[in-house]
């Protein structure tokens, strides 16, 4: 998964999966339903209870992200960002690679 | 065919987590199940050191949490088992069932039992066990004896 501190970001809410849903779907117009496990771009997967609210801002993306320990934030990130990263494709991990055997 | 059981650990936080997970599978592996870890990266590094010489862990496999999500598809899981302790973790079983479509099975534990848990979980047709635990483990591992006789 692309660690989303090598990205600018703003959180803007922090909270429960349903409280930070329910925050993108009150406080903006542009709204995708999306599939939990939904890759919505390179790295970045969709981590949550379907429909999963995805809003469309300008040049920006904002969408629930959850980390195991810290919960769910909703995070804003300029799509921009999202094409630089594809510039450095190339990288791929092949499946034995991301798994290990004790 | 080789069928793996996902066990899936998030924040391992909880001080009765490491252990009961090293339990589950045992337990399962005693079964003649395969299985499959996938865990934030510190439950890893715990896991990996609370058995160090891999007397429970051996041919075990394990995978980030959220690595997982994007290869999953590729192995023949069977079951999940999640553990949940958190709201995050209550996503992860769901967005991990959503991908694979298997029956899966949670344990909802804690200082208290959150009951909103266990009805997001419930409605998403996973079945729950639950137990108020937190530093004693024995709560947690009598319900996963129960989950693993009836598995």
């Amino acid at each position: 998964m692309a660690c989303i501190d090598k990205l600018n970001y703003e959180i803007l809410y922090k909270g429960s999966f349903k409280d930070c849903a329910n925050y993108i779907r009150k406080n903006f117009k542009n709204i995708v339903d999306k599939n939990a496990g939904e890759e919505i771009i390179e790295g970045i997967f969709l981590i949550g209870i379907s429909p999963i609210p995805v809003a469309y801002e300008d040049n920006y993306i904002i969408f629930p992200y959850t980390k195991p320990c810290y919960g769910t934030y909703v995070i804003k990130i300029c799509l921009d960002e999202f094409k630089k990263k594809d510039d450095k494709k190339g990288n791929k991990k092949s499946l034995l690679e991301l798994i290990k055997f004790w | 065919m080789i069928l793996l059981i996902l066990v899936l650990i998030g924040c391992p936080e909880p001080p009765i987590l490491i252990p009961t997970a090293i339990y589950l599978v045992s337990q399962m592996k005693k079964k003649g199940y395969k299985i499959l870890i996938s865990a934030n990266f510190s439950a890893i590094k715990l896991l990996d050191i609370a058995d160090y010489d891999k007397y429970y862990l051996s041919d075990v496999g394990v995978i980030d949490i959220d690595k997982g999500l994007k290869i999953i598809k590729e192995f023949n899981i069977e079951k999940i088992i999640s553990f949940v302790n958190k709201d995050s973790e209550v996503s992860y079983t769901i967005t991990y069932k959503e991908i694979l479509n298997v029956p899966t099975y949670s344990i909802v534990f804690g200082k208290s039992i959150n009951q909103d848990f266990i009805k997001t979980l419930e409605e998403r047709d996973i079945k729950v066990y639950s137990a108020r635990a937190y530093h004693n483990p024995i709560p947690v591992v009598n319900i996963i004896d129960k989950l693993v006789e009836e598995i």
